[in-house]
């Protein structure tokens, strides 16, 4: 019967715990939903630009690609959030700076996956609707972007998972979320194993319904009778 | 002078690096007229097809589409492709939109028709090349001969003032080839005018006002079928034909 007490105190222990972990968890997924969405604008602005080929442009976005793909995010987070205000002398609030430093990061991603597919549209679809005579514009928008954003719908959602669990280093700049309050629980109650082990469920219910919401969308939009 | 002219082409040339892929081709196309041109695979049919409509640009010559010059470079070639309907060896359709939005998608984004007056049209011409009943079907559940079909569809509804066709049966299955031919065929009947490569030779005897054969970058012989099949002067379109005709 011992073991059932355990659990019962588990239990109750994770229900006290729930309020301060649910505001966590509300700041995960609105500093989650607000990067990943800033990525997508940069990600597509970058891929749209880089496809076009202009010269000065390509060599400053390949750039910024290498850039963000070589450092940690980690280190890009501290240094926006304590480099950038010395130099330019503005301070922001941390939240703004996290959203902002994942949204650059994972938009560097989110370019390159956007990229890959507009470059899989095979050239003679875009022969023909050149030949049609669609502009440059009209074929990227009627004929290239919706096939690419279906094929990259996958890998897009893949990285909104990574997202998600990349927003836990914003507890480096002090921002209350899901990782930070877990640790608060635990430096007052000595209870690892049940505090991250109950956040490690949080994050990982959160990548489920976004796996799944995955094969709904995929399935939902899927090109009838194209096999991949 | 130019009344029945509707393309007219001057002295075109184009290389690649050191390979003259068209070493000064010049015709004239009138309306109504069917012409094929023939000749072996790299010759330059489809170069001197895509120059048509500068989905290539020529290094050099000029090309005329009834008064406006497309060799211009202040023209909007946007403007000439939409006069000139192109169908291609492997059809290209657009595999995320159903045969009819195949066929919609250039009246109503390029010619900017309504959507109500653009289904019709699209419908109409499906019908033509037997197709309506498909109409809603995508391009992947469609065989070869039904997707060429389309894309003729496609390119007959912007209601050009020529077709071009780049080998429109090559990439066929032998027995889907022949609804491809009769299509075009109806085409030739209705007075279209089209300007046709392909090696179907029977088929170009008896649609073809003119045959024009290719060889080198060079418009070699030129004639109607009936002068080139029985009694061609040129060595080459003898050998030509032999070898096509053994096959």
């Amino acid at each position: 019967m011992e073991i059932i007490e355990t659990i019962l105190n588990t239990l109750y222990f994770f229900y006290d715990c729930l309020p301060i972990l649910a505001e966590g968890l509300k700041i995960t997924l609105i500093s989650s939903v607000s990067s990943f969405a800033l990525g997508l604008l940069i990600g597509s602005v970058v891929a749209l630009l880089r496809v076009t080929k202009i010269k000065f442009l390509h060599y400053f976005l390949t750039a910024y690609v290498e850039i963000i793909r070589g450092t940690p995010l980690l280190v890009q987070l501290l240094f926006i959030f304590y480099g950038v205000p010395i130099v330019l002398g503005i301070k922001m609030p941390s939240l703004i700076v996290g959203i902002v430093s994942i949204g650059i990061c994972t938009g560097a991603y989110q370019s390159e996956m956007i990229r890959s597919g507009i470059q899989s549209i095979p050239s003679g679809q875009i022969e023909a609707s050149q030949a049609l005579g669609m502009t440059k514009w009209q074929t990227m928008r009627y004929i290239v972007l919706p096939q690419a954003l279906r094929m990259v719908i996958p890998t897009l959602i893949n990285e909104f998972i990574m997202v998600t669990k990349d927003t836990s280093q914003l507890m480096v700049i002090a921002i209350p979320e899901l990782t930070r309050r877990a640790s608060w629980i635990v430096y007052r109650t000595f209870k690892p194993f049940e505090v991250f082990g109950l956040v490690g469920a949080m994050y990982f219910a959160m990548a489920y319904v976004a796996s799944r919401a995955s094969k709904y969308i995929e399935n939902k939009y899927r090109i009838r009778g194209l096999i991949r | 002078m130019m009344n029945n002219i509707i393309l007219r082409i001057e002295d075109l040339y184009k290389s690649y690096g050191d390979l003259k892929v068209l070493d000064g081709i010049s015709f004239e196309l009138r309306k109504g007229e069917t012409v094929v041109i023939m000749g072996r695979s790299g010759v330059g049919k489809s170069t001197l097809l895509r120059c048509i409509n500068r989905l290539t640009e020529p290094d050099a010559g000029e090309i005329y589409l009834g008064n406006t010059k497309v060799t211009d470079p202040g023209t909007d070639v946007t403007r000439i492709r939409e006069r000139i309907g192109m169908v291609f060896q492997h059809f290209e359709l657009f595999p995320h939109l159903i045969a009819l939005d195949n066929v919609t998608i250039g009246l109503t984004k390029v010619l900017k028709l309504p959507e109500e007056k653009a289904r019709e049209l699209a419908l109409t011409q499906l019908d033509k090349v037997g197709l309506s009943h498909k109409a809603y079907s995508h391009p992947a559940e469609l065989s070869g001969g039904e997707k060429q079909r389309v894309a003729i569809a496609r390119a007959l509804a912007m209601n050009p003032d020529l077709i071009m066709f780049d080998e429109p049966t090559s990439a066929l299955d032998p027995l889907l080839v022949g609804e491809v031919l009769d299509t075009m065929r109806e085409l030739a009947r209705e007075g279209l005018t089209m300007l046709i490569v392909s090696h179907e030779v029977s088929f170009a005897e008896e649609v073809a006002d003119r045959i024009m054969i290719m060889s080198e970058g060079k418009i070699v012989e030129e004639g109607p079928p009936s002068l080139i099949f029985s009694n061609p002067e040129h060595e080459f379109t003898r050998k030509f034909l032999e070898r096509i005709l053994a096959r």
